[in-house]
């Protein structure tokens, strides 16, 4: 089989393989069905399964053709710089994530608020002087920390999570 | 019909009702004028804290937004020449020729204008048919709504541009998700990995659209370097466009009743339906040299059938419980928050929700219009608001709202694992739409699929014998022949006419 467009073979691949194991999982593990008539709870899985195997075949055998720029080279997604800016942004999304469990809710959306605002300015706004912008942010950070604060806690009385390490200091 | 008007309007005319209508309509307007964003980001943030809120309020609170979002999405596509929602891309191939020639104010005052007088309309008809479908389909059973379920989602597949083939392989990996957890009818175990108690309680769709719409969004905007765009236009005051009005009536007319039916059917909305009214006048004028160097009717028919789409996607969404497009499933996921199914029985059982909904609806219109006329010099600074503050918000108020969803971190690894999963589908070319609108009907389709089952004695053939469910289950399998064959035949008539064209190079030869 010739490659044609690697994304798509890759998909094709991966599909049938991933569609072949939910097959497996479904048949192996997921019990029958308990009423007569009912085709149980095995045949949504393997629905599923099947649509995914169809296609990824088809993915495999009518490639498309890639797109191109202007020199007939092929029109990466992202380039490398700009993936390595989306691991940035994921990262961040990340830090938050570990970050809520660890310190909670109340110290983690300044943080987040100052890191990720920093960031995407350099984008944004990338001719203002750095003092300026640090400063400016920092007031952002704070007024809509509060801001999100009062909304989530005292207005709609969320129960959001404190953060385990402050039990160490107690 | 009239009383239960007067109660949503009373229940809409408090402080709090206005609040939601005209906060809601106004923050629509600047979403949708800035490039990037759009209703379903800001509605799928405020998803979960909406389940402290009254769910009519919820409603009326989310249409303000879509009607704000879809009438402000012309103001970033005529004034920047960039589309601010994706149903305004018609809007930017005429409407910022205007403001290259320096009139800005036509093509606002005109996109404005007929975004009012398509909403309204379409919303009034949407009261009427949503009444008679939904007292016509309290009679469907397991047959027809497993039937139904099957239609929507290969419509979606089958109407909606893009790869066939990567549309059903969305679908199918949406089965596989919804799968996960334990299922409903015998309460069997599926998927639940490392036995992982939170698997049990199946996928919440919450995290999993924070995920492909918000926290995918920003990531992408980002990673693109999106730089601040420098809006140096000035507007002037809105000028009533009685004379373009007058001149494009009929045209007027068609874009509406092409926005309508399109939004009717489910997956397509507002950028198709922009799309086929744009090229249907384009098709039908007498004089194509203006068109796409500043052609008024361009912007009429764009934006009065996107903006009639909205009437028309709320008729499956209230009549049968089957979304549209991406905010009605939205809207579904609300309701289903607050316990209430959005099926042919939320007219009869809920009827304040949809009465509220409809209302605010048209509040909503109202307020949007004001504002776009009153404020229209406004609108070059709505295009200047510094965006990496907005975005930082949305990234905190997403992952808060996933853990809120759950109460718990695995709902805020569910969402990152989505936000993944959505970028390696953008790399993949596989539509989002598609996978969740099988995610958000799955648990509906296998519950009416399985009961429909064991409930006919003959093994299934009931699903074909029910006149009804036969016509759903043909329409669907005829929308994805559709999709398959039509590709084939573009190609081989385009094939055809290269064989023309070079028989005759060789014959000229």
């Amino acid at each position: 089989m010739k490659i044609k467009n690697k994304k798509d073979f890759g998909l094709g691949i991966f599909g049938i393989l991933f569609s072949l194991w939910i097959a497996f999982y479904s048949m192996s593990y997921i019990p029958e069905a308990k009423h007569a008539g009912d085709p149980g709870p095995k045949l949504f899985p393997l629905i599923g399964a099947g649509i995914m195997l169809l296609c990824s075949v088809a993915i495999l055998f009518n490639q498309e053709e890639p797109k191109r720029d202007k020199d007939g080279n092929i029109k990466p997604f992202l380039t490398k710089k700009q993936w390595i800016a989306a691991s940035k942004v994921f990262g961040i999304y990340c830090l938050m994530t570990l970050l809520f469990y660890l310190i909670g809710f109340t110290a983690t959306v300044p943080i987040i608020l100052f890191i990720l605002t920093l960031m995407l300015s350099k984008v944004s706004v990338p001719d203002m002087p750095m003092k300026k912008r640090i400063i400016r942010i920092l007031i952002f950070a704070v007024v809509a920390g509060a801001v999100i604060y009062a909304a989530y806690i005292l207005g709609l009385q969320a129960r959001l999570p404190k953060g385990i390490i402050w039990k160490l200091f107690k | 019909m009239g009383a239960y008007f007067l109660e949503a309007l009373k229940g809409l005319l408090t402080v709090q009702g206005i609040i939601y209508v005209v906060l809601g309509s106004l923050a629509g307007v600047i979403l949708g004028a800035i490039p990037g964003l759009g209703s379903s980001t800001l509605i799928v943030v405020l998803l979960p804290i909406s389940y402290k809120l009254n769910p009519a309020m919820t409603m009326a609170l989310f249409i303000s937004i879509v009607i704000g979002s879809m009438s402000g999405g012309c103001i970033g596509s005529i004034l920047l020449g960039i589309p601010g929602t994706s149903s305004s891309l018609t809007t930017v191939w005429d409407g910022y020729e205007f403001t290259k020639q320096g009139d800005p104010v036509r093509p606002l005052s005109v996109s404005v204008t007929v975004s009012f007088l398509g909403t309204l309309p379409s919303v009034i008809l949407a009261v009427f048919c949503c009444k008679a479908i939904a007292s016509w389909a309290v009679r469907l059973y397991y047959w027809e709504y497993a039937a139904l379920c099957y239609c929507a989602i290969l419509m979606v597949i089958g109407l909606s541009k893009g790869n066939l083939a990567k549309g059903l392989f969305g679908a199918g990996l949406a089965l596989f998700v919804a799968s996960i957890g334990t299922e409903k009818l015998d309460g069997a175990n599926r998927f639940i990995f490392f036995n992982i108690m939170q698997f049990r309680d199946k996928i919440n769709l919450i995290p999993v659209m924070l995920g492909l719409f918000a926290g995918r969004i920003i990531i992408l905007e980002y990673a693109r370097g999106e730089k601040a765009r420098k809006v140096d236009v000035k507007v002037g005051r809105y000028k009533w466009p009685g004379k373009d009005l007058a001149h494009n009536f009929i045209g007027f007319i068609r874009a509406w009743i092409i926005g309508l039916v399109i939004g009717f059917l489910p997956g397509l909305g507002g950028p198709v339906a922009s799309i086929m009214a744009y090229s249907t006048e384009n098709m039908l004028a007498k004089d194509k040299s203006k068109w796409g160097k500043g052609e008024i009717m361009g912007v009429i028919a764009g934006e009065t059938a996107k903006n009639s789409a909205i009437g028309g996607a709320l008729i499956p969404l209230i009549a049968l419980g089957i979304p549209g497009d991406a905010s009605c499933v939205q809207f579904l996921q609300a309701l289903l928050m607050k316990n209430i199914e959005a099926s042919p029985q939320l007219m009869r059982e809920n009827p304040t929700i949809v009465y509220t909904l409809f209302t605010a609806a048209f509040l909503s219109a109202i307020v949007v219009i004001l504002y776009e006329t009153i404020g229209m010099p406004t609108f070059p600074a709505l295009l200047r608001i510094p965006y990496h503050y907005l975005y930082s918000i949305v990234v905190v108020l997403a992952l808060t709202g996933a853990y809120m969803a759950q109460r718990n971190f695995f709902s805020m690894i569910v969402m990152l694992v989505s936000c993944i999963m959505a970028i390696l589908m953008d790399v993949f070319g596989i539509s989002s739409l598609p996978f969740l609108m099988a995610f958000i009907l799955a648990p509906m389709l296998e519950e009416n699929l399985r009961m429909g089952f064991a409930a006919s004695s003959d093994g299934g053939k009931m699903f074909f014998t029910r006149p009804i469910s036969c016509v759903f289950i043909v329409v669907g399998t005829l929308v994805l022949i559709y999709g398959i064959l039509s590709p084939i035949i573009k190609k081989g008539k385009q094939s055809k006419n290269d064989k023309a064209r070079k028989q005759a190079a060789e014959l000229e030869d």
